[in-house]
């Protein structure tokens, strides 16, 4: 194991696997939590892992896995963002669409989040989102068109910028 | 042009995620983990196992640079006047400044104490800084009645920013609206400029006929920290001077340990609360859990159930696996359903449906889908029916053939049938139609939507 190589990766790498996280978890605590509990699962093993070629998605996957295993072991800990205030008089209307898909985003069960965060945040194919969950790419797919059909619906028929997407899956 | 959803979740996360900065030096907290794991299982590790002990707290209040200890901040005076109750409590405030390098190494001449106020004997002090590389960071101290003072929201970002970076909810500069937790306790938090104003509005009630009610909008006290229970999470509005519509808006959701908030079942009172509705295969109640928050928050409303109840379940025809029915009722009478799967191969069927019956129209309804998998709709996949207990009999229409004639236990049951279906009615033993529906009808129930 190279101490000097993990703390490279980790200089530069660790900024990007934050944001990850925060989307993945929607609170920058958390967040924190998540990253620093991957890095040091991959520190555990980072020989294998650099000899493998692509630290990076090693630890993506951890944390990933490891978010998803924070939310069986107790749901009840989820961090819930804000509603949406759908209900609410005119002095409300003013909540914006994006505050609201993010809304959306938070109450995803956490594998389709998963996907959505790393097709739409880390531009990564359907095939790497597969390897990283351990699914087929259909799964993948079918994940994400319903993630992005949820978002629809959450946000609610008064957005009407939104298109309906070539996501007709299911 | 219109924007896709796909280009707007692209938005939306670069937008969320892009502020994100982190002053915690994760490569020592990893060395610290790991030498803390080796600590436990090597005995003879004793110097390491010391250094561990008096080093570097891990994770979150690790400062950059993997130093042993944040370095304190020497308390200075505010250099605007502090605002809030507890403005003149000079041993809290100071308190909260040496808490502040726990968001990263501040410069001691740049520390600003905005607002000190107290609520039900909670304490908190908002306050930022700047660090020696330019970067702004703010911190909110928090104490429970007789505890200690300790950060409960903080973040960093440019100096511009960094009023508004004192938690992750915020939308505009100037305007602090976040949540947080305080021992058990949520609170809000609203801090604004002088000259404008805020209201705040307690979360929709679904009412009977699954439109939402809202309560009247209340003027705010100015500035405002305040405990959000789990049932009222407030939505709060800042409006600038003499405006009519809000420079800013948010729905301040309960946070931390939900466990301990007592609006919130325990898991197993609610799996009690489905298993003793629940028709059909009984044992699979404890296994539901997982449904309470989806059903909660799948609405897209968040308002809390009186109850959860069970409603059918039965084993797949494909001989593994089951389907399920529940929902929760509202005071009103109002409920809403979900159904889950699984098939034969362990894999989850989507959920089926999720939609808002007014108050006693689920009894005479019967709900029908055809169950999908994760990948797509399966050509001849189970129907599963569910209707009112006192059916035993379901009558499925196909175009203009015959209707099919599908028996029900305890009002439910499945039909594999490969055609499009159309209408469903159900009947009792005496030949009465006791519930009527449409397979596949989408939405099932009623979309809740404000009056």
């Amino acid at each position: 194991m190279s101490d000097e190589d993990f703390r490279e990766f980790v200089a530069a790498r660790s900024p990007a696997l934050l944001r990850t996280a925060f989307l993945l978890v929607g609170d920058r605590a958390l967040a924190e939590d998540l990253v620093q509990s991957a890095l040091a699962k991959a520190y555990r093993h980072w020989g294998r892992v650099t000899a493998a070629g692509d630290p990076e998605a090693y630890v993506r996957r951890i944390m990933v896995n490891e978010r998803r295993s924070w939310w069986r072991r107790n749901p009840g800990r989820e961090v819930l963002g804000p509603v949406p205030e759908r209900g609410g008089t005119d002095e409300f209307a003013g909540l914006d669409e994006r505050a609201a898909i993010w809304q959306a985003v938070l109450r995803l069960p956490p594998r389709t989040r998963a996907v959505l965060v790393l097709r739409y945040w880390e531009d990564l194919s359907e095939a790497q989102i597969a390897h990283i969950l351990d699914c087929s790419v259909g799964t993948v797919k079918s994940q994400a068109s319903r993630g992005l059909r949820k978002l629809q619906q959450a946000i609610g028929p008064d957005h009407t910028s939104l298109t309906s997407d070539r996501t007709g899956a299911e | 042009m219109s924007k896709s959803t796909e280009e707007a979740v692209r938005e939306v996360f670069a937008e969320r995620a892009a502020p994100i900065e982190s002053a915690t030096d994760f490569y020592a907290g990893a060395g610290a983990v790991n030498r803390r794991r080796r600590r436990r299982q090597v005995v003879a590790a004793a110097v390491a196992a010391a250094v561990v002990a008096g080093g570097v707290p891990i994770t979150l209040t690790a400062v950059r640079g993997g130093s042993a200890a944040p370095t304190a901040a020497t308390p200075t005076p505010a250099k605007q006047p502090v605002r809030g109750s507890l403005a003149g409590d000079k041993a809290l405030i100071d308190e909260a400044i040496r808490l502040l390098p726990s968001q990263g190494a501040v410069e001691p001449d740049s520390v600003q104490v905005s607002y000190a106020e107290q609520a039900d004997g909670y304490r908190i002090v908002v306050l930022s800084g700047t660090r020696p590389d330019g970067a702004a960071v703010g911190l909110v101290a928090g104490a429970a009645p007789g505890g200690p003072l300790t950060s409960v929201a903080g973040g960093s970002g440019t100096p511009q920013s960094i009023d508004a970076r004192l938690g992750q909810q915020y939308y505009a500069p100037q305007h602090v609206l976040t949540r947080f937790t305080i021992g058990n306790r949520s609170f809000g938090l609203a801090l604004f400029p002088d000259g404008y104003r805020a209201t705040i509005q307690r979360g929709p009630v679904v009412a009977a006929d699954c439109t939402l009610d809202t309560a009247p909008a209340t003027a705010l006290p100015v500035p405002s920290f305040f405990p959000i229970d789990r049932t009222d999470a407030p939505a709060v509005a800042v409006y600038a001077p003499n405006a009519t519509k809000p420079a800013t808006s948010q729905s301040l959701q309960p946070s931390g340990n939900a466990e301990a908030l007592p609006q919130k079942p325990p898991t197993a009172e609610i799996a009690a609360q489905i298993a003793s509705t629940l028709r059909g295969k009984k044992s699979v109640a404890a296994d539901l859990a997982p449904l309470q928050d989806s059903l909660v928050y799948g609405t897209g409303v968040g308002t809390l159930p009186d109850r959860y109840f069970g409603v059918w379940a039965g084993d797949l025809p494909t001989g593994r696996g089951y389907a399920v029915l529940a929902g929760i009722h509202y005071p009103s009478g109002a409920v809403v359903l979900q159904g889950d799967a699984s098939d034969q191969q362990g894999n989850g069927f989507s959920g089926w449906l999720t939609g808002c019956f007014p108050a006693g129209s689920l009894d005479h309804t019967v709900v029908a889908a055809r169950l999908r998998t994760a990948q797509t709709q399966i050509p001849g996949s189970p129907i599963v029916i569910v209707a009112p207990a006192a059916a035993v009999t379901a009558e499925v229409s196909f175009g203009s053939g015959a209707p099919v004639s599908v028996p029900l236990t305890e009002g439910g049951g499945f039909l594999q049938h490969g055609g499009t279906a159309g209408p469903v009615r159900a009947l009792d033993a005496s030949g009465h139609v006791v519930g009527t529906g449409r397979v596949d009808q989408r939405p099932i129930g009623v979309p809740l939507q404000p009056r």
